[in-house]
Parts: structure tokens; sequence; C-alpha cells
């Protein structure tokens, strides 16, 4: 009896700190800032297992049965909290509340443990070796977790089957002082019953754990993931909501197959307007292949170069059948010539001319984007083209971000551009701008009536061009490598809608 | 249950520590390199020579050390039509502290790496930096435009205080309305310095510290140079912690050591004599490149590389009658080369200077303080961890630490790197440069990796996990220390005056301050005094 008690405190005490370092672990992961968190965890774990101490003077008769209840618990609680974090987070306003809740909910069910076995031992074992025994075996207990942990665990189980496993020993261990003691426990069946639901759950749990983390994820977005995948560069998620997909980078919406349409036409149909006799035609960003589709359209066109930072994408649009059909086999149209580099690297050790070029970047939310957007990247650029070469923008909200979007005019004038400004609302996105720069004055062609099309004609544009007051020009600061004022109004004005 | 949860915490903090620094595998090792000034060259100068030069050569001019100041010095001869000159640098490659270094990920500096943009009026290095393609043009009204790659990226400078990134390095958070009335006091002052003009027309705080004022109004502020700074600071009741460490961190960023080891008229330099600014570039912009300032000794170099020499150490350097006689060893070849030249330029250390002139400069270096500096390259297979706040700026500064913080040497480049190079500057300041110098002597070279390592890890807790290489730079005798009196003492100039009339000193540290501007000036000062002899 002893000896099991004695390894049962082993167990308990392993399993108490690895609930503590995965809480850890998981917060870092998604808070970032590891230092802190472990911090704060540890903190609120310890404090929680002292209110469990405080708490166990209140429980007064059935030591056992409460004891096999609480690992029961333990196990229950400690097991899936990695798994509920990773749901609940991007779900819930303040995940830091449910964060330290489950925290100190399996702090609390810890600290209630230690105690109660005293208690249930102290008639068996003489007081004085049992202290020390047990505390012998909670700290060999606890550092045995702190070291299989990070060499063990973590590597090749990964966090949740991590959080499965030690749940697991923990409902074990109830379930075997259950059968060994089942005399002086009450209502054994009923408690029996439940362990082995738990332990069947978790055992289930284990062998799913891949699919449990991408059902995690996808409650984080709408739909279902059909396409997840993590290169050098960003996340990649693609979604299936009823029939439309949706393309994720870094979280952020890319596209939804309900309207990507009228982003791509805009994007790509009025700068063909204003350029006679395109040709070359050269894609900045864009490794989706909807823009090039839309180019493509144009029977003008001879050649046109994509250049994506991410070869991870370019094959993913270039190579799987559901997004093939989607950029209608751009990547495979012969006059289509891709290069995965950085745009400004690849702009800067290129020669050629082009007569439409179509940048396409993600918005400026961070200082390596907001370079692609500076006087620098407008100046390189510019030695690409010639006197009639158009160049279209996309540039972010013009109703939201309303003196970003003006940024991006402001700087595309300071370099000497002629600029014309436009915007479209697309539903998933909401009121979405776009710039014409030229070096020489911008003329609108009527439409080329050839190109297949369902959103831009030449009343559409027209009305494009129009900017209601509450969104009209204002001066602001030039973008600049040396002080990118646009990524600070960027970062200020997106962050009041909360995004 | 208390003494189980105190050591439970000890455990798990250990735990969660050990979880960061492995995080799941092993801790890595990685190589470590040393660079710098090289020790083993250096040292044999104090050996006796080895034999008789086997042959000798005749030049016009011969230029001793490829620095910027001799490169300067090389280039703005040549410009004047001298054709006959060499340059003898002992290392393999020119640029002394503004050397750089490579590895498959980038270039990184070794030593110096930024220039703040120069004043309007500052004609020869608005010229020079227009021929790097750092300036490209100027406005109606005369202001340089930039080459904005060149500028410091935004986000220049972040300090890690009170545990958060807080942009620029002047502390903000968390100061007493009087810690931020004294803040504000000095800022004034010196904002008023900065205007300050004598009668002479020139800055009372000028760069080059020689184009300083010199009339009689502006004498008070020139006494500023027999206090230390620190004394200074107290006498007008500067106390603010926080106030006192911001210029502790200015005097070791600019002059290699605190407030306490320099003279109060350095201290102030540091903050009243930039005025520069440009077209596109505000007042405080600086110049920055991965590779730091061996940029600008590349453009330095390029006009005088068929007259350059690596690998040579110049023994010696004597007058003989017409001529000056200067011997060489050339470390490549073994051989020792006698040359003779009308003139030539010392643009090494006053200390090297005086061992190579022998008994005619006995005591060129008496009362010269150099503070040594350790830089330490990492290069990183990919941006580390950050702690809350700031994203990653070009300079980031840790509050209250011993070294300077670190700059991102990949900072300025333009494409997306996976992974990035981080340059970890320490001045060493023991109680007085020589002690500090024997401490570095002492000290291991991976000591030196680990200390930089051990400090950044406060605020990457990742860092060590993503180190690929190391690169060490040793510069035992780095900078000038500008100690009270030194600057505005006489000593500066006598030091500056020609030896015969043909042996011309060039060297930052004849300003009392090793700025690139000072090195250039120098340069240029020599030339102009060789070149107004010069036969036609
Ligand atoms: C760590 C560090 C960081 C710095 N950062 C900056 C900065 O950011 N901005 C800035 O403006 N300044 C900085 N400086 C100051 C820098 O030293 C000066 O800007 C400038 O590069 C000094 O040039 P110099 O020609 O005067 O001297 P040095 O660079 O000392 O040149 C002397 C040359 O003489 C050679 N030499 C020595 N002995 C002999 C011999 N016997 N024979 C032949 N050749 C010999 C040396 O190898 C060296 O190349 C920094 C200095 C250090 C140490």
């Amino acid at each position: 009896m002893r000896a099991l008690l004695f390894t049962t405190v082993f167990i308990i005490a392993t399993c108490g700190l690895v609930y503590e370092l995965i809480a850890g672990t998981v917060a870092s992961y998604l808070l970032g800032d590891s230092v802190t968190q472990f911090s704060l965890v540890i903190g609120v774990y310890l404090f929680a297992m002292g209110m469990g101490s405080l708490a166990s003077k209140y429980i007064e008769r059935d030591l056992l049965t409460w004891f096999i209840r609480i690992e029961l618990l333990v196990g229950l609680v400690g097991g899936i909290s990695s798994t509920l974090l990773y749901l609940l987070f991007g779900t819930v306003a303040s995940f830091h509340v449910v964060l330290y809740l489950l925290v100190f909910l399996t702090g609390a069910l810890v600290g209630l443990e230690i105690p109660l076995l005293m208690r249930i031992l102290k008639d068996q074992v003489e007081f004085r070796s049992l202290v020390a025994n047990i505390f012998t075996f909670d700290y060999v207990g606890a550092l045995l977790a702190s070291v299989i942990f990070p060499l063990v665990l973590m590597p090749y189980l990964g966090i949740l089957r991590t959080s499965y496993l030690i749940g697991l020993l923990n409902i074990a261990v109830g379930l075997i002082l259950l059968q060994r003691f089942r005399s002086e426990v009450k209502r054994p069946w009923a408690l029996q019953t439940l362990a082995v639901i738990l332990l069947l759950a978790f055992v289930l749990a284990f062998a799913l754990a891949e699919r449990v983390q991408t059902f995690t994820e996808g409650l984080a977005y709408n739909g279902r993931i059909i396409h997840a995948e993590t290169t050098p560069y960003q996340r990649i998620v693609v979604t299936r909501e009823h029939d439309g997909l949706h393309l994720y980078l870094n979280g952020n919406l890319q596209f939804s197959t309900y309207d990507e349409y009228r982003y791509h036409e805009a994007l790509v149909h009025p700068a063909f307007m204003h350029a006679s006799n395109a040709k070359r035609i050269l894609v900045l960003g864009g490794g989706d292949g909807l823009a090039l589709r839309e180019v493509l359209k144009h029977t003008g066109v001879k050649q046109v170069d994509l250049v994506d930072l991410d070869p991870a994408m370019t094959r993913l649009f270039s190579e799987n059948v559901k997004f093939c059909a989607l950029n209608e086999d751009a990547f495979h149209d012969p006059r289509v010539h891709v290069h995965n580099a950085d745009a400004f690297t690849w702009l800067r050790s290129d020669t050629s001319t082009y007569d439409v070029v179509i940048i396409d970047f993600p918005d400026p939310n961070s200082y390596s984007l907001g370079k692609l957007y500076t006087t620098s990247f407008y100046r390189t650029l510019n030695s690409r083209l010639h006197e009639k070469s158009v160049v279209v923008v996309q540039s972010t909200s013009p109703y939201v971000a309303t003196a970003s979007y003006w940024c991006i005019h402001n700087t595309l004038r300071d370099v000497g551009f002629q600029v014309s400004p436009f915007h479209v609302y697309v539903p998933s996105f909401g009121d979405w701008g776009f710039f014409l720069a030229s070096r020489s004055s911008l003329v609108t062609h009527p439409i080329d009536a050839k190109v297949p099309r369902r959103f831009i004609d030449d009343r559409t544009f027209a009305e494009a061009t129009h900017f209601p007051p509450d969104i009209a020009w204002r001066g602001t600061e030039v973008n600049r490598l040396n002080d990118q004022a646009l990524v600070r109004l960027f970062e200020e004005e997106w962050s009041k809608v909360g995004q | 249950m208390n003494r189980r949860q105190a050591i439970r915490l000890v455990t798990v903090s250990g735990a969660g520590l050990f979880l960061l620094r492995c995080s799941g595998t092993n801790a890595r090792t990685f190589p470590v390199k040393l660079n710098g000034a090289s020790a083993e060259r250096g040292h044999r100068l104090r050996e006796a020579g080895t034999g008789k030069p086997s042959r000798i050569e005749h030049e016009g001019v011969i230029i001793v050390g490829g620095g910027v100041a001799g490169l300067s010095a090389a280039g703005a001869l040549k410009e004047g039509g001298v054709d006959d000159l060499l340059v003898l640098e002992l290392e393999d490659e020119v640029g002394g502290n503004a050397r750089s270094g490579a590895n498959a990920h980038g270039r990184f500096p070794l030593g110096a790496h930024y220039l703040p943009v120069p004043e309007t009026s500052d004609d020869r290095l608005i010229a020079f930096l227009g021929s790097c393609g750092s300036i490209i043009g100027r406005t109606q009204e005369g202001l340089p435009v930039y080459n904005e790659e060149h500028l410091c990226g935004d986000p220049h400078e972040r300090l890690f205080h009170r545990g958060q990134w807080r942009s620029g390095i002047r502390p903000r958070s968390g100061l007493s309305a009087a810690d931020e009335a004294q803040f504000d006091r000095f800022e004034r002052m010196v904002e008023d310095l900065r205007q300050v003009k004598g009668e002479d027309g020139r800055w009372a705080f000028a760069i080059p510290v020689d184009a300083s004022s010199t009339s009689e109004d502006t004498e008070a502020l020139r006494r500023l140079d027999d206090i230390s700074f620190s004394d200074w600071l107290a006498q007008l009741g500067f106390s603010a912690p926080a106030l006192l460490w911001y210029l502790d961190y200015s005097c070791m960023d600019d002059l290699g050591a605190p407030a306490q080891q320099v003279s109060a008229w350095a201290g102030l330099h540091y903050f009243a004599a930039r005025r520069g600014y440009g077209a596109n570039a505000e007042q405080g912009s600086v110049l920055t490149w991965p590779e730091g300032n061996d940029f600008l000794v590349n453009a330095l170099k390029r006009p005088v590389k068929d007259h350059t020499r690596t690998a040579a150490l110049v023994r010696s350097v004597r007058s003989s009658g017409e001529t000056v006689e200067v011997d060489v060893e050339h470390m490549d070849t073994g051989e020792m080369v006698r040359y003779t030249a009308r003139h030539v330029v010392l643009s090494v250390p006053q200390f090297i200077a005086s061992r190579i002139l022998g008994p005619v400069g006995e005591r060129r270096a008496a009362g010269l303080e150099y503070a040594p500096w350790v830089v330490v390259n990492l290069t990183l297979e990919r941006p580390p961890e950050e702690r809350g706040g700031e994203p990653m700026a070009w300079d980031n500064v840790l509050f209250g630490s011993k070294s300077l913080g670190y700059v991102n040497a990949s900072h300025q480049r333009l494409d997306h790197p996976r992974s990035v190079i981080l340059t970890h500057y320490r001045a060493l300041t023991g109680r007085t440069p020589r002690l500090a110098r024997e401490l570095v002597a002492g000290v291991e070279i991976a000591q030196w990796v680990d200390d930089a390592v051990a400090e950044l890890e406060q605020v990457h807790p990742d860092i060590r996990d993503r180190i690929l290489e190391a690169e060490v730079a040793i510069w035992g005798h780095g900078m000038i220390v500008p100690i009270p009196g030194f600057i505005h003492g006489g000593v500066r100039r006598e030091l500056q005056r020609p030896i015969g009339g043909r042996i011309h000193f060039a060297h930052s540290d004849l300003s009392g301050m090793s700025l690139f501007e000072e090195a250039f000036h120098h340069g240029s000062r020599v030339a102009q005094e060789i070149l107004s002899g010069w036969p036609a």
C-alpha cells in the first residue's frame, strides 16, 4: 500500500509540473514574449496550488474517494487545457482571462493532491518519515518532468499529445487506486465508468492529435481548412466555406472566391484602359495567379513576368487542381515566367522595361513590407518603365485607412509620377483603393470589349474615380526608407477597427 | 506548503529557462572567428628588426597606415597631382577601425559603422559622399539630397527599458516629473550650445574639432575641457539616474569612455556639434550600410588602389637630409625594403608613431589614453524571439547594461535574408583605459562571445540556439579618449606639427575623438600641407 501511494506521489508530481510547462509553452507560443508568459504562468499556478492546499482542509471525510475524484478531474482539465487554449485563441475576446482561469483551475486541483494524500497516509506511516518521503518523491517527480518535457515530450510528441498523455496518467492513477481500494471508495461503479470513458477519450484524442490540430485552427477561420502550410515567409491557409475558397496569409484574408473577381478586375483592367498596346507585363506579388488570369485575358499580351517571394505560393497555385481551376491555369500559359525573389532586389537586377506593372503586395503592416511602398522602391520601379508605361498599386482601404491611402498617393507623386486614384467595393474587404501611376499624364481609353468581365466597365471605372469628402485627398508625409510614415499611419488606422 | 512552493519555483523557473535554452534540442555549438587589429603583427613592432633591407625604392610621398585618415590623405594628394605615392598598410586589408567582415550570410562591420549626415556647408565631405553615391544631388537651395537607401532605415533605434522595447534611446518611461525636468533642461542647454558661434564666425562646437571657435568670447566654453563631464553635470545639479545613464551611454558610444573619464567639452560636443541635415534627411539622420563604414573605405581606396601595399609593417621612419627613410617589412614576402621619400605621412595612432620614429618621437604618446573595444558579430539563422514592445530597429540598446547593445547589420538590406547578423558593441572601461586593456588581453575569445550572448538572452531568450557563427573583433587601442585637458590643452596642436617639414601626422587621435569626419579631416589637412610646398 505504501509503495503504491508513494508511486502515486511521484507520478502526480511529474504530471503537475508538466501541466505548468504546457501552459507556459502554449502561452508563449500564442502570445509571444516567453519570459513574461512563463513568469506569469508559474506565478498564477503556484498561487493556485496554495489555494488548493488551503481548500483541502474543507474536505473532512471520504478522503480516498475525493482523491480519486480529483485525479480524474486533474486529468480532464489538465489534459484538455492546451486544446482549449488553441480553440479559444482568436475566438474569445479576453484570451488572457481564459488562460489564467485554466492555469488557476489546474493549479488548484494539483494543490489539493498532496495534502489529501498526506492525510490518507498519516495513520499508516510515522509522521517524520511520511513528510520526508512525500517531499522527496514530489521533488524528484518535478525534476523528472522538467527534464523529459523539453527533451522527450515536446520534440517527440508535440504539445497536444503530451497533454493527452499526461492527462491519461492522472486518470490511470485514479483508476488503479480505485481497483486497489474498492471497498473503501463510495460508489465505485460510477467513478469507474467515468474513469474508463475519460481514458478512452484521451486515447482517442492521442491517436487523432493531428486532426485536432487542424480542427482547432479551423475554428479561428471561417470554414474548413483544406490546405495549411508554414513556409519560411508566411503561414498559408486555405479554407472552404459552402462553395467558396478563402486564402489567408498569416491570418489575413487575401481573397474569397465569392468576390475576388471584383478585386482582381479592378486591379488589372483599368491599367490596360490607360495603356495602349500593352505587350510586356510585370506582376509583383500576386502568387495566387488571379491577377495573372485577368492579365492573360488581354490577347495583345506577349509576355508576363511574375515576381513573388514565396515559392510555396506559386507552387500551390500552379499545381493544385482546385486552385488551377480558380486562376484558369494561368501559371501554365507559355507567356508567363515566374520568379521567386524579393521584388525590390529583383527589380534592381532586372534590365527590361514593361508596358504595364501590376503591384499586388500585402498591406504595409510591417517595416519590411513598408519598404515596398517607399520613394526608393518607386524610383527603382521607375527605372524599369518607359514614358507610356502604366503602373497600378493596390493601396489598402481609403475608408478605413484614409491617411495611409493618400500617403501612398503622395509618395508616388513625390517620385514624379502622374497619379490617379480609384476605389471599388469588394464585399469581403469593404471599400478598397488603388492608384494608377505613369510618367506621362494618364488618358482613359474605353475598355476592350473583347475581354470577358463581370464587374469593371467604362461606367464603373468612371464612378470609381470619385472620392466623397470624407475620404478625399489629404496631405501626409511621404513614405521613405529612413522614415516609414506609412507603416505608422497604417498601424494607427487599422488598430482602430480592431484588426 | 511554503517550502514546497519555494523550491518548486526554483525547479520550475530552472525548467523554464532550460526549456528556453534548448527548446527541445541540445545546445548547439558554433564556430567563433577572431578578427580586428592583429595583435601578432602589431607586437612585431616591439621586437628588433630582422636584418638589413634587401633593396631601396624611391617614392614622392609615403603614407604609413591605410585607415580612413591615410586613405583620405592619399586620395587628396592624388587629386592634387601627386602620382608617386604609396600607402603602406600593416593588415591584409586597408580600412583600420572601419574594416568589415563577411560570411555566407552577408557583410557586417568589425568597428566603425555609421556617419551622421554632415553640415550642409561641409563641401569636402559632401563631395566625397557624392562620389560614393550617398548624396545624389543638391536642391535649388543647395541642400544635399541623400540616397535614401544609405540613410538609416526606419525604425532607427529602440531601448529595452522597464521590461519593454521602446522607441528611441533616450529613456522616457517611468520618469518622475523632476527627472523629466532635468532631461528638458539638458536638452535645452545643448540646443542653445549648438547655436553658439564665436566672434571668429566659427561654431563653438564644430566637426572637425579643429574648426571650432578659438575667439575670446568662446573661451569660457573651451574651459569646459578642463573638467570631467561628470563633474560638470554634478555642478549643474544633473542627478537623475536615467539622464546620467543616457549621457554615459552617449559618451561611450562616440568617445569610448563614460562621462567620468571624458572632458565636459567633449561630452557636450556629442550633442552640440551635429547640425547636418539634407533635403530628405532631418537633423540627426545617419548614414549606414550593412558593412558599416567599410562602404566609405571602399570609395576612399578605389582611386589609390594601385598605390597601396598591404601586409606591410613599417618599422622605422627617419629623416635623412632632404629625404625621409622608411624601413618596411613585407609580411607576405618576408622581404625588408627601405623606401626613401620626400614626404612621409604617419597616419597611425601616436603610440605607434612614437615607436616608429624612435628617439625623435619618444614622448609623442605620453598622456594619451585609448579605450579598448570588443565587437562581436553574431550570425543568426533567423530573427530571434522578441520580448514585448517595438520591433527590431537598427540600433538596439539595453538600459543599464554594460555594453552599447547591438546594431542589426542586416537592417539596411532591401532583400529578405532569412538570417540576420547582429553586431554587439562593448567599450571596455576599467578605472583607467590601461587597466581595461590588460583585461582585454587576458580574456579568451569565446568568453567575449559568451558575455555578449548572455546579455542578449535577456531580451532574446532563444538567441543562443539561433547562432550559426560568431566573429569577434578586438581593438586594443580602439578609440582615443578625450580626457580633460587633451582637446584644448595645446598638446594636440603640438602633435599635429610636422617634423622637419617632411614627416607629417594624420590620425583621428590628433582630434581627441575617433570619428570618421576627424580622420577624413586630418587626411585632407596633411595633403594640403604637402601640396602647398609641392613643386609644380
Ligand atoms: C569599435 C569601434 C567602433 C567605431 N565606430 C565608429 C562609428 O560608428 N563612426 C565613426 O565615425 N567612427 C567610429 N569609430 C572610430 C574610427 O576609429 C574612426 O572613424 C576612423 O575609422 C579612424 O581612422 P584612422 O585612419 O584615424 O585610424 P585607424 O583606423 O586606426 O587607422 C590606422 C591604420 O594604420 C595601420 N597601421 C598601424 N600600425 C602600422 C604599421 N606599423 N605599419 C603600417 N600600418 C600600420 C592600421 O592597421 C590601420 O589600418 C569606431 C572605432 C571603433 C574601434
